[in-house]
């Protein structure tokens, strides 16, 4: 006796059926994109509010500002800027991808933008918030040799990886947020504008990476595909939010003259 | 073909809601191909590259012609290339060029709400002057005051301009008077002109002068020769502008305001102006509203005279 395999042996992104509320999958494609928008239009204003601060601190203190723009390396925000944008085209490329079924080119475009993204939190944590907050700089970090004269010699931390330099940290809020440091007595808003943008987009770049990882393991298994996409599709609305998010911050804080 | 018929522009079709019959719908979204991909993505890039380059022109411009360009120059073209660049991003990478329009006008509508947000804010912002002068926004970055044109902040400004030279000047002859071993007039007048030099290499005019002439007649006293060589040589021709002094002096009361010495001052440049001319209430430093005395005790009856009877700490 033959039995019939009845079972339906596609992968599932063809095997996909939208629920029986959409009259057709375009339709929930078309849907799911658009609240998606809705929730990017929130988290735009979200970062409104903290250019509106920003707005308002720079007209009235410009010179704090001015004076905390030199205390940042724009070099660093540039190469971040970079970063974020080759991430942004591995993405859309993934979904290209995704689109005409070159699966194994997908996942490689998908790991990219999560090294990118990766990368961009690596550069600023090392590079940019460590040492204004401790005074440890890595010791590649070529920003070091400009503060040779301030150099303690001797006293690193993590195995020697990080180098203190006298003077140059403390950055950073203290005990009451003030920032004791500051010559300025309005330095306290701009470093209180740089740290909640930067950090705020920071904790979006981790949120975007989470989703892009969970999309990644998902094209592994077969689950999207060119008739389904749409998880692919929305964490690249995402992540290209994250990196419009920070070619408006880059700017702003960095190229402040 | 045995399909049904028909599917309208979602692809719904009234013969077959369920869909069963059209193996999955092909994709009727737009591709986007690689080609355009890469090259908004190096349009991208070269813009990165305008913004970082244009900041830095504008740094160059200001040093060649030694101009101070107002400060919204500097923002209005950082934020119009962002949003050039934004503009590519949405389009292309996000394919709002090719989706349904409701998504572009959902984002014009938020961008709109973020523009109706601020343009109230600049509103309230930039009249505050008018209501009470002193609550005007700051002078602008670059703290020679020299890029302020209305008439509030100019006031502003000069006020503290002239407050501070006029510590600068006194700040001076009180050194002066103290490091010299001897108190021959000679050097009481060569430090009082290196004085009068840093006003008028400020630019200071004819009454700054005499402001600074009345200043020597409090601290000195009229009539001495002292005050009449000095007097002399300050509404006569000025000899060469002598900075170091007043280098020196500004140096150590930026120092002094900073309360920790050296070491909260980054190696770079010192720091424009603006900020020096205003006076930080409450402090004790050198720009405290206390006149300054000379270190050692000048108690010519002036000393107190801030000072009501009996109160000796605030």
């Amino acid at each position: 006796m033959t039995t019939l395999d009845t079972r339906d042996s596609r992968p599932y992104w063809q095997r996909y059926m939208p629920g029986h509320h959409w009259r057709s999958a375009a339709e929930e494609f078309d849907s799911c994109k658009f609240g998606f928008w809705l929730f990017l239009s929130t988290e735009v204003l979200l970062f409104g509010g903290i250019f509106c601060a920003y707005f308002i601190f720079r007209s009235l203190y410009p010179g704090a500002f001015m004076e905390g723009s030199h205390a940042l390396d724009w070099r660093w925000g540039a190469l971040n800027t970079v970063v974020l944008l080759v991430s942004s085209y591995t993405m859309a490329a993934s979904i290209y991808c995704v689109q005409t079924a070159q699966f194994s080119r997908a996942k490689l475009n998908l790991w990219i933008t999560l090294i990118c993204g990766l990368l961009f939190l690596l550069i600023k944590f090392t590079f940019e918030y460590t040492p204004k907050w401790s005074g440890y700089f890595f010791v590649l970090d070529p920003a070091l040799h400009h503060h040779t004269a301030t150099i303690v010699e001797g006293k690193t931390a993590l195995a020697g990886l990080f180098q203190y330099v006298e003077g140059y940290g403390g950055k950073r809020p203290g005990m009451l947020f003030d920032y004791p440091f500051a010559n300025d007595p309005n330095m306290p808003l701009w470093w209180s504008v740089y740290y909640c943008g930067t950090a705020i987009h920071a904790l979006h770049v981790i949120i975007g990476m989470v989703l892009i990882a969970r999309v990644l393991k998902r094209v592994g298994q077969g689950y999207y595909g060119p008739t389904h996409y749409t998880m692919v599709e929305v964490s690249g609305l995402y992540w290209h939010l994250v990196d419009l998010i920070w070619i408006f911050l880059f700017p702003l804080l960095y190229l402040i003259h | 073909m045995a399909h049904t018929p028909a599917a309208d522009s979602h692809g719904f079709n009234e013969l077959d809601p369920h869909g069963f019959e059209g193996h999955g719908q092909h994709a009727s979204h737009v591709i986007v191909g690689p080609f355009t991909l890469r090259t908004v993505l190096a349009f991208l890039l070269l813009f990165t590259a305008l913004t970082v380059a244009t900041a830095q022109l504008e740094t160059a411009i200001m040093g060649w012609f030694d101009i101070t360009l107002p400060w919204w120059v500097n923002v209005a073209v950082a934020m119009s290339i962002a949003t050039v660049k934004a503009i590519m991003v949405m389009a292309y990478f996000m394919q709002l060029k090719y989706d349904n329009p409701i998504n572009t006008v959902l984002m014009l509508f938020t961008f709109g709400a973020l523009a109706i947000f601020l343009f109230f804010t600049g509103l309230d912002l930039f009249s505050r002057g008018a209501v009470d002068p002193i609550k005007q926004n700051q002078v602008v970055a670059g703290g020679t005051g020299s890029g302020i044109t209305s008439k509030p902040n100019q006031a502003v400004a000069l006020g503290a301009k002239e407050r501070f030279l006029d510590y600068l000047a006194v700040l001076q002859y009180a050194k002066a008077k103290s490091t010299e071993l001897t108190a021959t007039d000679a050097n009481t007048a060569r430090a009082l002109t290196d004085a009068a030099a840093t006003l008028q290499r400020q630019g200071r005019g004819g009454d700054a002068r005499q402001r600074f002439v009345s200043l020597l007649a409090e601290r000195i006293g009229e009539g001495t020769p002292a005050f009449e060589q000095v007097k002399q040589q300050v509404t006569g021709t000025m000899p060469e502008p002598i900075l170091a002094a007043a280098q020196a002096e500004f140096e150590r009361i930026h120092l002094d305001v900073a309360g920790h010495g050296a070491t909260a001052h980054h190696e770079e440049a010192p720091l424009p102006g603006p900020n020096r001319t205003m006076p930080r209430t409450g402090t004790t430093g050198a720009l405290s509203e206390a006149a300054p005395h000379a270190p050692h005790g000048d108690h010519n009856g002036h000393d107190h005279d801030t000072h009501p009877a009996g109160d000796h700490s605030h």
